[in-house]
């Protein structure tokens, strides 16, 4: 014959503990709103939870970088329709003082105009952002032209300074200003707004002409800049959709692997907070009875 | 053929049983509670007639008898050893898993953080502000390395101090052991309680550091720690002495002169020496590998680039000798922490290049760890799955553990646990028969009466 000895604390206490542990996790993911707790509750979530974070936190990083980005390029994007205009602006006070019926104080009005033209396209051109300068390339302390010696000179150089917007995906948030100013020509824009002025005012129409079709060179290469820059800032907009499309992507994936599922939660909190009574109650009236109750 | 007066004397034995009986089962319930109380069965024969023409001469208690199961009490032990031995490895890697956190709140966000700095300053190399950030986010990466290395060391220590006072214990209950051994043998009777004290000892000792026990020819029992050290020999116990060596003064342990630290692997003793000596320093290998290839990647790349008086970049960490260590030794340059100028982020030499800040920016996603096989990020998120697993297969081998003991517990008390009814019918039973013996006695006597008024 079997002995059946109940032992209060080891069986009892046991189930209760046991119940008792379950409700204080189902409270926990109720409370928290978190599957895991520990690394030992999932560890391989947990493992793969820690890439999604460094996943989300790169996305994150990409669209700081996209956000700084977008500010310069905005910039440099005003800063460009200005060039254009001023250039604009120069081709047709140029254009007005050419022809022999342009009176002396007209030519004179019109190259002080241009020259006003020059200084502000001069302006624009060494704008600075946060402290750097947009068109001097990487040489980002220094204005990108200066005077040196009687000749405008380019103080930066050819390389940009690139940002990555995506994974692979580079933008340059700095300008070879020397590219659009000069580009290939023999003169620079500045140089050839001296010249336009000074032929304005001598009225010699041939050096008018010549500073106009250099113009017109500079202008080229400004809206040509601009359709970079376009692309650019296409491109950062482009990388933004992604980058929050993907953001969903891995912050559904951590979710999945971190977050719990309230209403699963909620049930089992009922379920456990059930079973946590139904074992207090089994526990409490396992040891009322004996056989020494009905001795006489 | 017996007379009147031998009915008596067999009406005496009756009562003398019964009340014994009694005894025995007033005994079983006032130990109901006792732990390692082993139950008491009377153990009783009927005397045999002294002639032919007698039924008998009454009865005869042998002996009162302490109910065990040897097999069971053995099982019982190994499980009780193999139990300790998964919640001492929990207790000791509470501590490691806190330390080790959750995704997105431990080493990792530091490690993220460090990465978003050089993003930050790639936007804009020229500022001041972002190269300090930079330089913050080494300092507080540093720092968290050496915090992981200090729990974890804390980890070791608390395990450590653990050792020392359960081998204190040992030392105690072996004597206890060895006293009862001398006690038991020299008495030779009514030695039932001491047996019981000597197998709740001889418990615990298995509980603490998974002793082997041997019941030897006089009745003593003889124990055995590690592989086969003994430990207490019939009356004589031998103490386990401790002694502290290496940097971390970590405690050894050794029994007549042989250190027997690595034979110990079973009980508490065995879990705290395994998660001392091989799952906290595992983790600390990994953790110092982790530093050294993190500090040896940046410190390339920021080598091959330029600070911000154009001159090539210098170490960004302070140079690691190697991985050992390198968790508790990591640190951002001296130099460049005082002057965030040598912090370099061109890859030209132009102030306004960003070049060098870029590609260490783009080592996040870069397999610069564990032989180039992980990223920082997932060579931390392997530590944390080796701590998690674990912990999780202690858990999972504690649980089954449990259920063993739970259940080898219920069959030690089918033969040994008393149970309260069944107490109860013995009551009854020795009760109804001390009646029974008295209400012969009485007839007996009153018999004797009649044939004594007969001769009147």
């Amino acid at each position: 014959m079997m002995r059946i000895i109940y032992d209060l604390f080891r069986d009892g206490l046991s189930a209760i503990n046991t119940a008792a542990d379950d409700l204080a996790v189902a409270r926990e993911q109720v409370a928290t709103g978190r599957r895991i707790s520990r690394a030992s509750d999932d560890p391989l979530a947990v493992q793969q939870a820690i890439g999604e974070h460094a996943t989300l936190a790169a996305l994150d990083a990409y669209t700081r970088t996209n956000a700084s980005a977008a500010s310069r390029l905005g910039a440099i994007d005003n800063i460009l329709n200005g060039v254009v205009d001023k250039i604009t602006a120069a081709l047709v006070a140029g254009s007005s003082a050419r022809g022999s019926s342009i009176d002396a104080n007209a030519r004179s009005a019109a190259a002080a105009q241009i020259r006003g033209l020059r200084d502000s396209l001069l302006g624009d051109f060494n704008t600075q952002f946060n402290g750097t300068y947009l068109f001097s390339g990487t040489v980002a302390g220094t204005p990108a032209y200066a005077q040196v010696g009687g000749a405008w000179t380019y103080q930066g150089n050819s390389e940009t300074t690139g940002v990555e917007i995506e994974r692979g995906r580079v933008v340059s948030t700095t300008v070879d200003g020397q590219r659009i100013v000069q580009g290939s020509a023999s003169a620079d824009l500045f140089t050839t707004l001296d010249a336009l002025a000074a032929a304005v005012e001598a009225g010699d129409n041939d050096a008018i002409g010549t500073a106009l079709a250099s113009l017109d060179d500079a202008f080229d290469r400004a809206t040509a800049a601009q359709g970079r820059l376009g692309a650019d800032e296409s491109g950062v907009d482009g990388a933004n959709a992604r980058l929050a499309a993907l953001r969903t992507i891995a912050e559904t994936r951590r979710s999945k692997l971190e977050d719990a599922d309230l209403a699963e939660s909620v049930t089992r909190l009922t379920a456990a907070t059930n079973a946590y009574q139904a074992a207090l109650g089994a526990v409490s009236t396992a040891e009322r009875h004996s056989l020494l109750d009905y001795l006489r | 053929m017996s007379g009147l007066f031998e009915s008596l004397s067999t009406a005496t034995s009756a009562l003398t049983a019964a009340r014994l009986g009694l005894d025995v089962t007033g005994q079983n319930l006032a130990n109901v509670n006792t732990v390692g109380y082993s139950r008491r069965t009377l153990i009783l024969a009927d005397q045999p007639p002294g002639d032919a023409l007698s039924p008998g001469r009454g009865v005869s208690v042998v002996a009162v008898q302490a109910m065990r199961d040897a097999f069971v009490n053995t099982r019982l032990r190994t499980e009780i050893t193999g139990g300790a031995y998964d919640a001492a490895v929990l207790d000791g890697m509470t501590e490691v898993e806190a330390a080790v956190g959750l995704p997105g709140e431990s080493l990792d966000v530091e490690i993220t953080a460090f990465f978003d700095a050089f993003a930050t300053l790639a936007q804009d190399p020229t500022s001041i502000s972002a190269r300090e950030a930079v330089i913050g986010q080494g300092t507080s990466l540093s720092a968290a390395f050496r915090t992981m290395t200090e729990r974890f060391t804390a980890a070791r220590r608390n395990a450590d101090a653990s050792i020392a006072s359960s081998a204190d214990e040992i030392n105690q209950l072996a004597a206890e052991v060895a006293a009862l051994n001398t006690q038991i043998v020299s008495r030779g009777f009514d030695v039932e309680s001491l047996r019981d004290r000597r197998d709740v000892a001889i418990s615990r000792l298995s509980e603490l550091g998974g002793v082997t026990a041997t019941t030897n020819a006089e009745g003593g029992v003889d124990l055995a720690i590690g592989s086969g050290r003994p430990l207490v020999v019939s009356g004589t116990a031998y103490a386990l002495t401790t002694a502290t060596s290496g940097p971390l003064g970590l405690t050894s342990l050794s029994i007549g002169g042989y250190d027997i630290t690595g034979e110990i692997a079973g009980g508490r003793i065995g879990g705290l020496l395994a998660v001392r000596d091989t799952l906290v320093p595992g983790y600390q290998t990994s953790l110092d590998q982790m530093a050294y290839d993190f500090a040896s990647a940046i410190n390339t790349a920021h080598q091959a680039g330029f600070d911000a008086t154009g001159s090539p970049g210098g170490a960004f960490f302070t140079p690691l000798a190697g991985a050992a260590g390198s968790a508790a030794a990591i640190d951002v340059d001296a130099t460049l922490a005082a002057d965030s100028a040598l912090v370099a982020a061109s890859g030209t030499g132009s102030i306004g290049d960003n070049a060098a800040a870029r590609a260490i920016a783009a080592l996040r996603d870069a397999r610069i760890a564990n032989g180039n096989t992980a990223t920082a990020v997932g060579a931390w998120g392997q530590i944390a799955f080796r701590v998690g697993s674990d912990v999780r297969g202690a858990q999972a081998s504690n649980d089954t553990h449990d259920a063993v003991t739970r259940q080898l517990q219920r069959l030690r008390d089918q033969t040994s646990g008393v149970s309260v009814d069944e107490e109860a019918a013995n009551l009854m039973r020795f009760q109804r028969s001390y009646e029974a013996s008295a209400r012969y006695f009485t007839t007996i006597v009153d018999t004797l009466d009649t044939l004594m008024n007969m001769v009147r």
